[in-house]
């Protein structure tokens, strides 16, 4: 971690509590994993308060350990939504686990955790989404959420998304003058704007299968790892021996002869979880 | 007017040229970041990342003298790509500069990104060509990585000889 003021030792103390959650989530236990992190906020909010001098690198230090919490309190429920079988919820808790991520990455802090960036990126291709949803507006300025001042223009000194004594300046778009478009993309800046299928849709599959593997232990939150995708060949399940010159069971209206008659075996895609045991200790380095 | 990836392909003058012609006229130092016209709005809009680029010039390369014209409207596009404006250069710095100061932007924008995303830029740049006095528009859109060959390909002395 690349804390360098006293907030270090904030993070140091932090890591019993840390290691405590991770222990619990990966017996199952997800409610008490977030009962030992969420007071921890407190604690920052506390050292915050009692600083006798507004340093400006402690408060942004301060304000990148408090996402850190944050992220891993959205860590947890991803996997507390994932084993509910609530696989809409579950994306959108990755979606938001994924931006403190990225968050924690550009201020430097997460090259003691890329066990994590490695199994968010794994549990993302377990979803059906490929396209997303994006807007296209026009607004008439945005406003910088520190000063006040249009964020575009000279008038203001802040950066978006940088930090300014423990404040992050945001851009905010007043006055949407149109909204032009709606438009599919692969690459969208929030990727929570999907088509929302049902849990118990089979687009889904992957999802219910893993909530099944931590229901029965099979596999535990830290030991998920690699996905391995392959094709089987497998018996067609929809397969009807029929006589040559019947109509084919698979409604094309044709002879069976002359449509699936060579389909008793076909190739199907195939996913092999890889779990790999993983030491609590080991996820994140201090 | 030439495309740079169609050589051969003659376009007809639109307002962008005889814009980028008026402001060559000024004799002018630096760069200009154009607003444009958007499908059907009436007035000029600025690109998504236009204010941030021009800030992001005038703190990370302060020798570079940055004219950001005024626009009415802002641009939103809910995708991950970078939207830079249109720019018009002065004949104080070549496209190669240019392309490397969209590179060092981007790299310094892809620190969040998870390991396998690249950021894509959507890009329009004229300048003139020094050697032949030719008025010339720039496009792309792509990754960085992309980006990075092209700047490597650009045959510099050709677009660069004053």
């Amino acid at each position: 971690m690349k804390f360098e003021t006293a907030v270090l030792d904030q993070f140091v103390e932090l890591k019993p509590f840390v290691l405590d959650a991770l222990n619990y989530l990966n017996n199952g236990q997800i409610e008490s994993a977030l009962d030992v992190l969420k007071p921890q906020k407190n604690s920052i909010q506390a050292f915050k308060r009692d600083l006798l001098k507004k340093d400006e690198k402690v408060l942004n230090e301060l304000y990148v350990l408090n996402a850190f919490i944050d992220f891993l309190i959205k860590y947890f429920h991803i996997w507390e939504l994932i084993k509910k079988n609530k696989c809409a919820d579950s994306w959108v808790a990755l979606q938001h686990a994924i931006n403190l991520f990225r968050f924690l990455k550009r201020h430097d802090v997460t090259k003691s955790l890329s066990f994590f960036e490695n199994q968010l990126i794994e549990l993302e291709r377990l979803y059906p989404y490929n396209v997303f949803f994006s807007m296209g507006a026009i607004v008439e300025h945005f406003e910088c959420s520190i000063c006040g001042k249009d964020i575009d223009t000279t008038d203001c000194n802040h950066i978006k998304g940088e930090l300014y004594y423990g404040e992050m300046a945001i851009a905010i778009g007043k006055n949407i003058t149109q909204i032009d478009h709606i438009s599919i993309v692969s690459n969208p800046a929030d990727k929570c704007c999907v088509v929302k299928y049902e849990d118990d849709a089979e687009q889904f599959k992957l999802i219910r299968f893993l909530s099944e593997l931590l229901s029965s232990q099979h596999c535990k939150p830290l030991d998920f790892g690699k996905l391995k995708f392959s094709k089987k060949i497998i018996q067609n399940p929809n397969y009807k021996k029929i006589g040559r010159n019947a109509e084919c069971f698979c409604g094309s209206g044709k002879k069976f002869k002359m449509c699936c008659i060579e389909s008793e075996i076909i190739e199907s895609d195939h996913v092999d979880i890889i779990a790999t045991p993983t030491d609590v200790n080991a996820v994140i380095i201090y | 007017m030439k495309h740079l990836e169609h050589e051969d392909i003659e376009k007809e003058e639109t307002l962008d040229d005889i814009e980028f012609q008026n402001f060559i006229d000024s004799n002018p130092t630096g760069l200009a970041i154009i607003p444009e016209n958007y499908r059907d709005t009436s007035t000029l809009v600025s690109q998504p990342d236009s204010g941030d680029f021009a800030k992001w010039i005038r703190i990370n390369n302060p020798n570079f003298k940055v004219d950001q014209r005024r626009s009415d409207k802002r641009l939103v596009l809910r995708s991950s790509d970078y939207w830079l404006p249109l720019v018009f250069l002065a004949t104080d710095i070549t496209l190669p500069i240019y392309l490397n100061l969209v590179s060092s932007y981007l790299f310094d924008k892809s620190k969040g990104l998870l390991k396998g995303e690249t950021a894509r830029v959507h890009l329009e740049v004229m300048f003139k060509d020094a050697k032949n006095g030719t008025n010339k528009k720039f496009s792309f859109v792509g990754d960085s990585e992309t980006l990075i060959k092209i700047i490597k390909k650009i045959d510099i002395n050709k677009l660069t000889d004053k």
